[in-house]
């Protein structure tokens, strides 16, 4: 099953419009993956995001996790504490890459953030190719300081994928836009698609 | 409509005195010599050459931390990633010419603004570019690079109302493109209605090129047809050599015939020294039309012994010595003129006396004022270069003579005036290096062509000894390919654009390619001259090639059909 996606998909809690994180209402071990293209289509349009970052804790910072003792798996003690999980979060953060309006796709920040508690799922193969095909999106990325160098792999491996067959020529694609980008930074470039191809 | 031209680039800085830079668009290329285009912000599209090709970077990042050498799949993403985005590739083109939508062309002095699109030239433009009038008669010089369907065509007339020049190192293809250029001139001439619209060509033929046939290194036959076999009887062919076959007449030159000044010339090539040649004169002036037979005579005759020393002064012993003495010669100059002449009377065609070399000359100088062209065959001389200078100084400068008087008698009335003549010489530095151009008749006409109607056309392998204003002289220069730099530079140096035409040369291929420029064309343009196959056709003419009826046809028509 693709992670996030059903009735437990996370909602917006915090909504920017450079970048906002959504939290699914209990702890899950499957969150959407780092550099994974999600969407929030409720609004009139539809923001695409990057994921750069996920993190997992008590929901009240107060109450921190107490660790068990014993030899059962994490598995072992959620079923056997079924109480536990409600308590927890897990959350991600996500920046945003662009937004699809009618038919339009564009690579630009959104005009407004998405509203507080909509639903993020996972973009389509087909959004993530739209929005990926000119390697624009990347401006967005690489100005963004939540998005390190392993983000950037990430996303671009994730995209590779969506595009099929075709992954070679975006891989090129998308890395001549990202030349551009980081043209003063050549050892930035090299250690992304370090993580591209590795 | 023209079709699209193919999309090359765009226009990223440069100069009008130097050259445009002209980024390339990624996976496109384009070599020295090609022709690129770029619109012109008030209308018309420029022109231009490509004269270097630059790897550049944008940022030094990319080039001081280049990707690895190796196959692997980071290097090869990262080599691929950086090329047209941290790497470019850039040409730098030499501007030209301005091309206007009606045709009309002149000469660059404008650029295209930054960023303006960069096409490459197709056959449309480059034929408005070289247009020549279709009525008037043009040769053939060749394709463009990389430019199959254009032939780029040369007014004739236009090539020989200045001095042209041939230049490249052995075996480029220097006698064949003269040979091609000479045909077309030929077949021009015999179209033209009247004798003195004729351009005739007197051609020194050292190698034996000009003649019956040529030397031809190449598939089936050795030997391809030359301007004898190809116009019979507009051509004449006269022989020092008595074996040739298929001449016209011989020529032999008698030593009467000789004078002083015919030798200054053989100084350069170490024939004889200064000093000698200065008691050359003076022997010709004491013993008067008969001084070569005088003194490579073994002992001075009485006759000399008379004209040296005054009555009753005569020596018992008369000899070589004292007459040097007497006339105030040092022994040594004196015997180096004797001996030299001693070589020169031993070869076969001198002959002690007048060996009817007026005769031969006046039936030359009617030959070319009848309208047509004279080649001077050395056949087995031809490896002689004493043979060559005098025989090619003798004839030049007693029809240079009778040109110029006829011209002067003329006063500027056409039809007294004789054809253009165009002298053709090889091995030209020989004749007007740097140290004696004043003195040499080839130096004098390279001056004063314009005054008297005749015009060099020098082949030459070494550029860089002929004198430097002579060379200035050359209108149109066809340039293959050449050994050294101080040649390529005596060629194009004080020309616009001159360090790119420098590599474009440098870059020609070791034969059957040619830079052309000058007088004659509105721009450089490098060219594959046309392949001399056995049944070469003058296709002299644009209007040849386009199959019109050539023009002594045509002037018959047009009576009829008013
Ligand atoms: N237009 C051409 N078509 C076909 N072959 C050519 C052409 N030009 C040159 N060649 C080839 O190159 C050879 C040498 O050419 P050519 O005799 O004209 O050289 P060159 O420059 O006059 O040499 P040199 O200085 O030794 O006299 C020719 O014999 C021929 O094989
Ligand atoms: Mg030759």
């Amino acid at each position: 099953m693709t992670p996030g996606t059903g009735g437990d998909a996370p909602r917006v809690v915090e909504a920017g419009l450079r970048s906002f994180v959504c939290a699914y209402e209990r702890y899950v071990e499957d969150p959407f993956r780092l550099g994974q293209l999600v969407a929030v289509r409720e609004g009139p349009w539809s923001i695409l995001g990057c994921v750069v970052d996920t993190e997992s804790g008590p929901e009240d910072p107060g109450r921190p996790l107490q660790a068990p003792g014993g030899s059962l798996t994490a598995a072992e003690v959620f079923a056997e504490n079924p109480h536990i999980r409600p308590l927890l979060r897990t959350r991600v953060t996500v920046v945003a890459c662009g937004y699809i309006e009618g038919e339009g796709a564009f690579a630009l920040l959104p005009p407004a953030p998405p509203p507080l508690l909509a639903r993020v799922e996972s973009a389509t193969p087909a959004e993530t190719m739209h929005a990926t095909s000119d390697g624009a999106f990347l401006a967005l990325l690489v100005a963004s300081a939540l998005c390190d160098d392993a983000v950037l792999a990430a996303v671009l491996r994730g995209a590779a994928t969506a595009h099929g067959a075709a992954a070679g020529e975006f891989t090129v694609r998308a890395g001549k836009e990202l030349a551009r980008l980081l043209k003063a930074e050549p050892a930035r470039l090299s250690s992304i698609l370090r993580g591209v191809t590795a | 409509m023209t079709a699209e031209r193919e999309r090359m680039g765009s226009v990223v800085g440069g100069s009008l005195t130097k050259s445009i830079e002209v980024r390339l668009e990624p996976g496109k290329s384009a070599g020295l010599g090609e022709y690129l285009v770029s619109p012109l912000p008030e209308g018309g599209d420029l022109l231009g050459m490509v004269t270097d090709v630059l790897l550049k970077s944008a940022e030094a990042g990319a080039t001081s931390w280049p990707p690895g050498a190796d196959d692997g799949p980071l290097a090869a993403l990262l080599r691929e990633v950086l090329l047209d985005t941290g790497v470019y590739t850039a040409v730098e083109v030499n501007p030209y010419l301005e091309v206007e939508a009606d045709g009309a062309t002149a000469r660059a002095r404008r650029l295209p603004r930054h960023f303006a699109r960069v096409t490459r030239a197709d056959q449309e433009i480059l034929n408005r570019a070289f247009a020549v009038d279709e009525e008037r008669g043009a040769v053939r010089v060749g394709t463009p690079l990389g430019m199959d369907d254009v032939t780029v065509f040369v007014d004739i007339e236009k090539l020989f109302e200045r001095s042209a020049g041939v230049f490249g190192k052995s075996g480029t293809g220097k006698s064949v493109a003269t040979m091609q250029i000479l045909d077309a001139m030929v077949a021009n001439s015999r179209a033209a209605r009247v004798n003195g619209e004729r351009t005739v060509a007197l051609i020194f033929d050292m190698h034996n090129d000009y003649g019956w046939d040529m030397k031809f290194q190449g598939e089936g036959a050795r030997a391809r047809k030359s301007l004898k076999q190809r116009h019979g009887s507009d051509v004449a062919v006269y022989s020092l050599d008595p074996d040739v076959l298929n001449t016209d007449a011989r020529l032999v030159v008698g030593t009467q015939d000789i004078t002083p000044e015919d030798l200054d010339v053989l100084q350069s090539i170490g024939a004889f020294t200064g000093p000698a040649i200065e008691a050359a004169h003076e022997c010709h002036s004491r013993f008067g039309r008969t001084w070569i037979d005088d003194i490579s005579a073994d002992d001075p005759s009485p006759a000399v012994i008379r004209k040296t020393f005054r009555e009753g002064d005569e020596p018992d012993d008369p000899n070589w010595t004292k007459v040097a003495q007497r006339l105030g010669f040092h022994s040594g100059s004196f015997e180096n003129l004797r001996r030299g002449l001693r070589r020169f009377t031993r070869r076969g065609f001198v002959q002690s006396g007048t060996g009817q070399f007026s005769g031969a000359l006046n039936h030359i100088v009617q030959t070319l004022k009848g309208g047509k062209s004279v080649v001077v065959q050395f056949g087995k001389f031809g490896s002689d270069l004493t043979a060559y200078m005098l025989v090619a100084n003798m004839l030049s400068r007693r029809i240079w003579e009778q040109y110029s008087e006829a011209v002067e008698k003329a006063q500027g009335r056409a039809q007294d005036e004789p054809n253009r003549l165009v002298i053709v010489i090889e091995e030209a530095h020989k004749f007007i290096d740097r140290s004696m151009a004043g003195q040499s008749i080839f130096g004098q006409i390279a001056r004063e062509l314009r005054k008297y109607n005749v015009t060099l056309f020098v082949i030459d392998q070494r550029p860089s000894q002929i004198d430097a204003e002579v060379l200035s002289q050359i209108g149109t220069k066809f340039c293959f390919q050449l050994d050294s730099e101080a040649d390529i530079e005596a060629l194009v140096g004080g020309m616009q654009g001159r360090s790119g035409l420098r590599s474009v040369i440098a870059s020609l291929e070791s034969r059957q390619q040619a830079l052309v420029f000058g007088h004659a064309l509105p721009m450089p343009v490098v060219v594959r001259p046309p392949d001399l196959t056995a049944n070469f056709e003058a296709g002299a003419s644009l209007r040849d090639r386009l199959g019109a009826p050539p023009a002594n046809v045509a002037a018959k028509l047009k009576p009829i059909f008013g």
